[in-house]
């Protein structure tokens, strides 16, 4: 499928969910898991707050219904690979409807902790074919800018001490893959996976890549003034 | 990589036409409709022949994969999903459900008969305002049926049927009701869009269609005709 259906797929499905006019602005943060995204999500709404700028929090799974369907259904470890990118789609699907382009439209700030390219990492890692994930998620408004957090693997894992103990976990491990029956092993290469990933998506979408290993505060000063000009 | 690479299908938005076919053994056989169509009744005729006749059968359902059913269930109940939202969740379930029963089945040579199917999911989300294209797409992973019946039946008749099955109010009795009358008016109104829209998918996808108002025995000996010249098109050589 060329480039131009895949625009035609999104402006179509858009026309749906994505409102005409849209005085607010999308702020995205991305990072894989223990990259300091949360910690950067905090310090950026502490100050939004304190310069009084509306805007609203979404984090990646939390719709009312599906997010618990999700929920229960990794604690089963009962989620195959499409089920489970399905599944995110329509999480994802519902906080667009019901939360992102209801903010966007009050002419809000929305700060989204995780977007499509978590899906797009995630689900290729699972072997999605990254065209049908695109034009899938075609309704996803764009964001005004992107921020990725890059802390390479090698920095990730020795972050990451403990072993899976919960159900849940396995997917993070990457242990619904079967790339190796040793936690550690599969979680190593499915980190490095995602981490690919994120680099190919990185430069397809030009998103601000920020050195995950500086300073909080060094990083937390760099997206604060990004964001600043952008309000 | 050990995982395998999904779509596997490729129902190609731009072609659905040349969606392929899947190689394994077994035979995707779907029966579509709108409600009060006789489907049911027409799968368990079809079931119960297969059967006798030797043929493996496994049934598959419309919005039953444990997982997602629950949540469609409850999402319909509170009202709150978009229509974008509902045509995912019910991808969900195509999707677990093609994984658990209808992919293992096919692999070991069973007859998957399928009550309802994506073109359940195409003509009812059509009718609500989502994009064509960006449908089709979603379904991508979606096994081409080896036969696809659809039972025809005009929007007035299959209401008919479904309220004189759900023994409430007859068309004729709600029509002392005002507000009943309107809720009536404007579900013909959406089901005559879903009929509309099952009527553009026959050409496209091949679909086989079966006037659901005929006697349900005509019904059923057209059918079995379609499905023998299938199975024994296919692997009929150790019966």
């Amino acid at each position: 499928m060329s480039d131009a259906a895949v625009m035609d797929h999104a402006s179509r499905a858009n026309s749906l969910t994505e409102p005409l006019r849209r005085p607010g602005t999308l702020v995205v943060i991305e990072g894989g898991d223990r990259s300091g995204r949360s910690t950067q999500i905090q310090l950026l709404a502490r100050w939004f707050e304190r310069q009084d700028i509306a805007f609203i929090l979404t984090d990646w799974s939390t719709s009312p219904h599906i997010s618990k369907a999700i929920h229960k259904a990794k604690s089963e470890g009962a989620l195959r690979p499409i089920t489970y990118s399905l599944f995110y789609a329509t999480d994802f699907a519902d906080r667009v409807a019901n939360v992102i382009v209801p903010a966007l439209e009050r002419g809000e700030v929305v700060l989204a902790d995780r977007y499509i390219y978590t899906a797009f990492a995630r689900d290729a890692a699972r072997g999605a074919n990254p065209t049908w994930l695109q034009a899938l998620y075609g309704f996803a408004p764009e964001p005004d800018v992107v921020f990725y957090l890059r802390v390479p693997p090698a920095v990730t894992l020795s972050r990451e001490p403990s072993l899976p103990t919960k159900a849940l976990d396995q997917y993070e491990f990457g242990l619904d893959l079967g790339l190796s029956s040793d936690p550690a092993r599969s979680f190593k290469l499915y980190q490095q996976e995602v981490f690919d990933e994120f680099e190919r998506l990185s430069s397809e979408y030009a998103f601000v890549v920020m050195d995950g290993e500086q300073n909080v505060d060094t990083i937390h000063r760099s997206l604060r003034d990004v964001v600043k000009d952008m309000i | 990589m050990s995982v395998s690479a999904w779509p596997l299908s490729r129902l190609d938005p731009l072609e659905p036409a040349a969606w392929p076919r899947h190689a394994f053994p077994g035979r995707l056989i779907v029966v579509d409709g709108v409600d009060g169509s006789g489907r049911a009744t027409q799968l368990d005729l079809l079931e119960t022949w297969l059967r006798v006749d030797g043929y493996g059968v496994v049934r598959t359902v419309w919005n039953s994969s444990k997982l997602v059913a629950k949540t469609i269930t409850e999402a319909r109940r509170q009202q709150t999903l978009t229509p974008l939202t509902y045509s995912i969740l019910h991808a969900t379930d195509v999707a677990e459900r093609q994984e658990a029963e209808i992919l293992p089945a096919l692999r070991a040579g069973y007859v998957v008969l399928a009550d309802r199917y994506v073109f359940t999911a195409f003509a009812r989300d059509i009718a609500r305002g989502v994009g064509r294209d960006w449908l089709y797409n979603l379904y991508g992973f979606a096994l081409r049926p080896d036969l696809a019946i659809y039972l025809r039946i005009g929007a007035e008749a299959s209401m008919a049927r479904v309220m004189g099955v759900a023994g409430e109010a007859s068309a004729h009795e709600a029509d002392e009701n005002a507000a009943v009358r309107g809720a009536i008016g404007s579900f013909r109104q959406f089901q005559e869009r879903v009929i509309e829209e099952y009527d553009k998918l026959v050409d496209p996808f091949d679909l086989l269609p079966l006037d659901a108002t005929m006697p349900i025995r005509t019904q059923q000996l057209r059918m079995r005709l379609w499905v023998k010249t299938l199975l024994e098109a296919s692997g009929g050589d150790d019966e």
